[in-house]
């Protein structure tokens, strides 16, 4: 589909910033209504009913390196991959999208995205500083498919959880019962993109969401939805009680806290709704490894992680731990043989074991956390790299 | 007793003192490297968020669970249950179930 200027006949493309169809050449804008989809013709069977085409033609190009398919509705040749960054894409076949029923525009420019992407990157303390100085060349609009699922929920549940005071713990009880209306349960329709990076480019603002035109997709990419109807509601009845579960955990107080018992019902009396909705895509390679930061074409929230500096990471660890382990040490040299000596004129040996205890289970708990958060925090950083970004064995799949 | 606390101090701080070092360092190079980690909540996909909350503290572990009360799933249960109860319904039931040989058509 080529939309060409009315009055010079040059290219037209959607501005962000004017929210309209903008010509490069002459510099005249139209609204999106101008140039309405027009009428294939008469259908067979309803003589008197005119047949607008539900589809809309594009090109398919196909990365050699994560095989990820893009589709470009215009004559904008793609020179690389926007999920990997390699420059190796082949042109693989015309072919036909389905038109989504809606569609949220850009409202973030480019600019915008480039801008708030180098913002965030100046902050960063342990980012490199070759990706600090990195010029930002290849960023990409992709209008994303998503499902939109109307969800009723209901559900009723017991839940514990353990308070601690200094002698003993008990474990209390909780009974949560609510119900919750959902009209816009947002899950990606593609299977290029990982659940966990579209999940994190969320909320979307569907309250903005336009009919759809095809004329907001000029200048920018789309991917196609190849994930079945059941599939979709699935997955939204899934992250609906996910989420559920976490707003009721919430809610009651203490540690190692537990769903026991649940019932709960989640239904969809309507069709799925399907959307585009927008992202900006930054590629880029460092140490010959590809990475994405994914920009929210409506919000501008930042989702991505990016490479860390390791000898920064570490000199600053060995600091730290010389300084924290030297004041422990302080403490614990004129705390304990305080301790020991005012338990040593104590009868009763449980208290003794106690003070000894302590200092052990705190030294483990320590090591423990710290081990933990460094392992959360590694695994999440990956979660953009282009090979988990474009995963094709998606983990939603082994659920749905 | 010197040489014992210190023994032990060290045996003990040591690990506390990497323990903790990690945890900090660990958070500060989440803040810095790892964009956007929140994901939406309920009010992202619901106008009115979570309704007809009804909550109860120590209670006990096997208390009764609350029926539905969410008045779209009771209005839908109720739009079937009348479909499935009207005599229309029995008698579409009925063809369904029936054996077609038993069926005696009248002209």
């Amino acid at each position: 589909m080529i939309r060409t200027c009315k009055n010079c006949g040059g290219r037209i493309t959607f501005d962000v910033q004017l929210k309209a169809l903008a010509c490069a050449s002459c510099g005249s804008t139209f609204d999106v209504s101008e140039f309405d989809a027009e009428a294939d013709g008469y259908d067979e069977l309803e003589p008197t009913k005119l047949v607008v085409d539900d589809t809309i033609d594009c090109s398919v190009y196909q990365c050699s390196s994560c095989g990820a398919e893009i589709s470009i509705t215009n004559t904008e040749v793609s020179t690389f991959c926007i999920y990997c960054g390699n420059p190796s894409i082949v042109f693989s076949r015309v072919s036909k999208l389905k038109k989504p029923d809606m569609i949220i525009p850009f409202t973030v420019t480019k600019e915008q995205a480039m801008a708030k992407v180098r913002e965030r990157i100046q902050k960063g303390f342990f980012i490199p500083d070759e990706i600090k100085n990195y010029q930002i060349e290849q960023m990409r609009g992709i209008y994303i498919p998503y499902h939109i699922t109307n969800v009723e929920y209901d559900a009723s549940m017991i839940l514990s959880s353990v308070h601690k005071n200094n002698k003993s713990s008990t474990t209390y009880y909780y009974k949560r019962s609510a119900y919750a209306h959902m009209p816009w349960v947002t899950t990606d329709a593609s299977t290029t993109l990982s659940d966990s990076s579209s999940q994190r480019l969320e909320p979307y603002h569907m309250k903005e969401a336009k009919v759809f035109d095809e004329d907001y997709l000029v200048g920018f990419y789309s991917d196609a939805s190849d994930v079945m109807e059941e599939d979709a509601i699935a997955l939204a009845k899934r992250r609906v009680k996910e989420l559920y579960d976490a707003e009721m955990l919430k809610s009651i107080t203490g540690s190692s806290k537990k769903i026991l018992q649940h019932r709960e019902r989640a239904e969809v009396y309507t069709k799925p709704l399907t959307a585009f909705l927008p992202a900006w895509f930054l590629t880029f390679r460092y140490k010959d490894e590809p990475y994405t930061i994914i920009i929210n074409g409506q919000t501008g929230k930042i989702v991505g992680g990016v490479p860390w500096n390791k000898a920064k990471f570490t000199s600053m660890l060995i600091s730290l731990s010389i300084v924290i382990s030297l004041a422990c040490i302080m403490a614990l040299y004129f705390l304990l043989p305080i301790v020991f000596d005012g338990s040593s004129s104590r009868s009763s040996s449980d208290n003794n074991g106690n003070l000894i205890v302590a200092p052990i289970a705190a030294a483990i708990a320590s090591i423990s956390a710290g081990a933990t958060k460094i392992k959360r925090v590694l695994k999440s950083i990956s979660r953009t790299t282009a090979s988990t970004l474009t995963s094709y064995v998606s983990k939603r799949q082994k659920g749905v | 007793m010197d040489g014992f606390a210190l023994f032990f101090a060290v045996i003990l701080g040591l690990p506390c003192g990497i323990g903790v070092a990690l945890y900090l360092t660990a958070n500060k190079l989440d803040k810095s490297n790892n964009f956007g980690d929140s994901k939406g909540d309920v009010t992202s996909f619901s106008p009115t968020g979570i309704e007809g909350k009804f909550y109860q503290n120590k209670v006990k572990k096997n208390t009764a669970l609350d029926p539905v009360r969410n008045p779209a799933i009771l209005a839908e249960d109720a739009k079937h249950s009348q479909a499935t109860n009207s005599p229309q319904a029995a008698l579409d039931n009925e063809i369904n179930n029936a054996n077609v040989s038993s069926i005696q058509w009248h002209k």
